[in-house]
């Protein structure tokens, strides 16, 4: 398992170049830097470190979450188009433990890559800025709980974007398809939030960060009251999606 | 023991509405080399498919080695060997990490030793450390053939392996092939198009059509047996020609070609002697090769 795993690092690393990725999260993150310093001599009053971590913890981590479903499109849809899955389904490896290590290896180095980001940015905001009203330990975990409230919306779009690919088998499909709730969930959401029934959609929980972390990001009420029920009915469906998804692929004929 | 290395019993498959493989059954011994020949959407791929197991069989059995692959999958996969159509690798990584991707794949340690060993089998050795992708394509086949030959399979399946190679790769790939079946006791099936190739690699070839096997023909019977063939004949001038032979044998003139069919292999040098002692022209005698021949027999309806 360690060696599937190993593998599809791998292939990310070199084949989707989450090394160059990597060196762009770093201009994203000196860009930040700079753009606050700039901001802090435009105000001319010191800026706080907790606000500048808090708003790149807002920020990068939908940008992991973006590659991260890339990085899965290209893991399986990239595969089957370019032929190379055939030579790894002729191996002694079952088809279960080859698409686990795939969406689980990519979704365990998008959080890696995540975390990174966050504790660099994090350490850069206290080093140069102001971090009298907010110390560091609190700026710290500020930054990393606002990054945790979104990894369960990461885990989420890269499951369905494992689906979208063992069905479709395309790319740019997998793309597309993985990211429409991205960006109709907050409409649909204001459309569908008037009824009762808009609890019980899987949309309505998506947006893990903004139904619970505070009040001033939610269109209108979180769906449930429970901060935990909603995270257990998403990891239901992220469940029942990877099952789908494990079984479409065990039975698929690869022609 | 059985000697059988790979056994295939009443295969079938449709996709959609079309019965594509029908009752396909065949063995195949021991450190022999066997062709897979059939025309374009005969199902050769289709089998091959079903014996590494990317589609599963409707009904029938495939036995590598012994194993069964539905119920012993793993077991199974572990004894064969194959390059399926093209030899896809990863060409953003280079050719030692393609290996050692591919090892990591295997149920036992694969070792530094192995991996360099199948490179220096295939001749690649000196190139294991450029990408793929700057690889030429009968390296890329090679390569291809050398992951699949990582675990020291018992069975090794090529799909096509001499499309697009130059007539050196060819006649290279050949004698690795014929190598690794004499030396190693491995059992090939080689599906191809190229008749030629195939009579000149193989032990033996079989001929599907349609889905089915309908015949199993074996390259070293030598040419003094009771197989036929077509003689064609350039001669000038061509009529004398053609009512010479026309007292021999029943043929055909085709331009300045005269044509016998079904001529013994012993009657070609008195058939030249008759022309030769009526003073006719000959520019050139041939005959079509045995495989071909029995291809378009079998294959043609």
């Amino acid at each position: 398992m360690i060696g599937i795993i190993y593998n599809e690092w791998l292939k990310s690393w070199y084949g989707r170049k989450t090394w160059l990725f990597s060196l762009v999260m770093l201009v994203f993150i000196a860009g930040a830097i700079a753009l606050s310093l700039f901001t802090e001599s435009a105000m001319q009053e010191p800026l706080d470190a907790a606000t500048v971590a808090e708003l790149s913890a807002y920020l990068f981590p939908v940008i992991v979450m973006i590659f991260g479903v890339v990085l899965i499109a290209g893991a399986i849809a990239g595969e089957f188009s370019n032929g190379t899955i055939k030579q790894l389904l002729i191996r002694p490896a079952s088809r279960h433990s080859l698409l686990f290590g795939k969406w689980f290896g990519n979704l365990l180095l998008s959080i890696l890559v995540l975390f990174i980001t966050i504790l660099l940015s994090t350490t850069l905001s206290v080093l140069i800025f102001n971090t009298e009203t907010t110390s560091v330990t609190e700026t710290f975990s500020l930054a990393l709980e606002v990054t945790l409230y979104q990894i369960p919306t990461l885990v989420f779009y890269m499951a369905l974007a494992t689906l979208v690919a063992v069905l479709t088998k395309s790319t740019a499909l997998t793309i597309v398809i993985t990211f429409s709730p991205l960006f109709f969930s907050s409409v649909l959401q204001m459309f569908i939030s008037q009824y009762e029934w808009a609890k019980w959609a899987v949309i309505s929980h998506i947006e893990f960060l903004s139904n619970y972390y505070g009040t001033d990001l939610a269109i209108g009420n979180p769906p449930f009251e429970n901060m935990w029920a909603s995270l257990a009915f998403l990891l239901i469906h992220i469940i029942v999606i990877l099952i789908v998804t494990h079984v479409v692929f065990k039975k698929r004929d690869v022609l | 023991m059985t000697d059988y290395m790979l056994q295939v019993k009443d295969l079938n498959k449709s996709l959609g509405k079309s019965h594509i493989i029908k009752n396909m059954s065949f063995e195949l011994k021991r450190g022999e080399i066997y062709g897979f020949l059939g025309p374009n959407g005969s199902g050769k791929t289709t089998t091959i498919r079903m014996i590494v197991s990317l589609i599963s069989p409707d009904s029938g059995e495939i036995i590598i080695d012994g194993k069964n692959i539905n119920s012993n999958r793993k077991e199974a996969l572990e004894k064969i060997g194959a390059v399926v159509e093209d030899p896809d690798l990863y060409g953003y990584l280079t050719g030692k990490q393609n290996l050692e991707h591919f090892a990591r794949l295997s149920n036992k340690t694969i070792s530094k030793e192995r991996i360099l060993e199948v490179a220096t089998l295939v001749e690649l050795e000196d190139a294991l450390n450029k990408k793929v992708k700057s690889y030429s394509l009968g390296m890329k086949q090679r390569l291809g053939i050398a992951v699949s030959l990582l675990h020291q399979p018992t069975v090794l399946i090529l799909d096509e392996p001499t499309n697009g190679l130059d007539p050196k790769g060819i006649r290279d790939l050949r004698v690795y092939l014929q190598r690794l079946a004499k030396e190693n006791g491995m059992t090939l099936l080689v599906s191809s198009h190229q008749l030629s190739e195939i009579e000149t690699l193989c032990d033996r070839a079989i001929v599907i059509k349609k889905g089915e096997v309908i015949d199993e023909i074996s390259m070293k019977e030598s040419n003094t047996n009771e197989q036929t063939f077509t003689v064609k004949i350039e001669a000038r001038p061509i009529t004398k020609a053609y009512e010479i032979l026309k007292t021999l044998a029943p043929v055909k003139r085709d331009g300045s070609v005269v044509e016998l069919e079904d001529q013994p292999f012993e009657s070609i040098p008195s058939l030249i002697s008759a022309l030769m002692e009526e003073n006719v022209m000959l520019y050139s005698v041939v005959y079509q090769n045995r495989l071909e021949e029995a291809y378009f027999n079998l294959t043609e309806d």
